[in-house]
């Protein structure tokens, strides 16, 4: 029997886990496949050509690319439980600018935390915390991005709290500290089975993150 | 019905993408120019995250990212000239290459408005702007009259900055690009889409922009002496 969902995946990628976690919501059966970044398979470089890049989810053979792409996807198909995007139309429109934000800030601010230095590196710093800063005042007193229920722009930010550990070192700030109600809403969703089972420890995210940074920076 | 106001900016494709959207699904709105050296009070109350336009007002509530803009119309009202496919797969399909777009928009600003010599297409950033418009035209839009297929839909709006406003930055830089004999389906696709008539009586005065255009280029490469990569 074909299998029917396959994941095309990088363990400690934040993109690739926001679609296990979505799959994990819905309960949805699939093939796990962890793809060497360095060699990349055949499948993955056939099913996204135009970006060679993970997550790809592939749905009775056609394949879907981009995260958050995905985890839409997935929310429309498998619409019987678990809703990740609000029925409200203003509701999901701001669902969808607070996941856009984070696509567009967090990754690649984050980044330069752990791969670069100097002046750049305290620019990243700076922008990092205001990132954070714009988060925490949308977050305000709610549960959850979403409000009273885990929805789509926290599965776009949870993913990042298994590199919090990684951040918070390079970027040289203590979270729990600084940034009190993110670190409690992190806690919060760890608490849901479908993120406590997708995210990979924070120390061994960690690592990989010391491994490129060596490689990056040969230091 | 609530009211919908659309803070915009008459030279930007951007507001261009809204003006669109609600056109083609009748939507009444009032239209409110912002003056983006003299923000007003409204768009930084409306839009504290970016202060950009457009915004979409629609019963005091706001609305930023003309992607987002663009979904919420489609959401709110459905029964009107459907901007995206029925099918969940062509849906993803058509948000990978909206998404395809938003992502390589840095590189298109850069080689049309930041770098300050090189006319010639030898030019690095003007040879990744080719190469992002072969994977479109082969890609996304393929053998179909418009990337929504029969009819115009989000895509099309969302790149109908290439229809149009692309010809002024190729005349602003003295480069062709989006030429019959290089990119024929893709030209195309961007006189078709001018034609329609809910495009073609909403766009801004092509002389006008050119001269808007330039004067955005001799500020940002003021700004930016920008040594070749």
């Amino acid at each position: 029997m074909a299998v029917e969902v396959v994941l095309l995946d990088f363990w400690a990628s934040m993109f690739g886990m926001r679609v296990r976690i979505a799959l994990a919501e819905k309960g949805i059966k699939y093939e796990y496949r962890e793809e060497d970044l360095r060699n990349k398979s055949d499948l993955l470089l056939q099913m996204n050509p135009v970006h060679k890049k993970i997550p790809v989810l592939i749905h009775n053979g056609k394949p879907i690319c981009e995260s958050l792409i995905i985890v839409q996807y997935i929310d429309e198909v498998w619409n019987d439980k678990s809703p990740l995007l609000p029925s409200d139309p203003y509701k999901r429109a701001q669902a969808r600018f607070w996941a856009d934000f984070i696509d567009k800030k967090v990754y690649d601010t984050g980044r330069k935390l752990w791969s670069t230095k100097g002046e750049e590196h305290e620019a990243a710093k700076k922008e990092f915390l205001e990132i954070l800063k714009t988060l925490e005042g949308e977050l305000g007193e709610k549960p959850y991005f979403g409000g009273e229920t885990f929805g789509f722009a926290d599965v776009a930010f949870v993913t990042f709290s298994s590199w919090f550990y990684a951040l918070e070192t390079f970027g040289e700030f203590s979270m729990e500290a600084e940034h009190p109600k993110i670190f409690a809403w992190a806690k919060r969703c760890m608490q849901k089975e479908s993120v406590a089972k997708t995210l990979p420890d924070q120390q061994k995210v960690y690592e990989f993150v010391l491994g490129m940074r060596k490689r990056l920076l040969g230091e | 019905m609530e009211e919908v106001t659309l803070l915009g900016f008459w030279p930007s494709p951007y507001s261009h993408r809204v003006i669109w959207a609600l056109k083609l699904k009748g939507v009444k709105y009032e239209y409110i120019e912002e003056d983006l050296g003299n923000k007003s009070d409204m768009l930084l109350q409306y839009n504290p995250v970016y202060k950009k336009i457009p915004v979409l007002v629609h019963g005091g509530r706001p609305i930023a990212e003309s992607f987002v803009i663009l979904q919420y119309i489609e959401d709110t009202w459905p029964h009107t000239y459907p901007l995206l496919p029925k099918n969940a797969h062509e849906r993803a399909l058509a948000r990978f290459w909206i998404k395809f777009g938003e992502d390589k928009g840095y590189i298109i600003f850069s080689a049309f408005f930041l770098v300050s010599e090189e006319k010639d297409l030898g030019d690095a950033g003007m040879k990744e702007v080719l190469e992002f418009l072969k994977i479109l035209e082969e890609h996304a839009l393929g053998d179909k009259k418009f990337f929504g297929g029969d009819k115009i839909g989000m895509v099309d709006i969302a790149y109908g900055w290439l229809s149009y406003f692309f010809k002024g930055m190729e005349e602003m830089r003295g480069v062709k690009l989006l030429e019959p004999s290089t990119l024929p389906r893709l030209h195309a696709w961007a006189e078709n889409f001018k034609q329609v008539s809910v495009i073609k009586d909403n766009l801004p005065d092509y002389t006008k922009l050119l001269v808007h255009l330039k004067s955005v280029r001799e500020k940002m490469t003021a700004q930016n002496p920008t040594s070749k990569k």
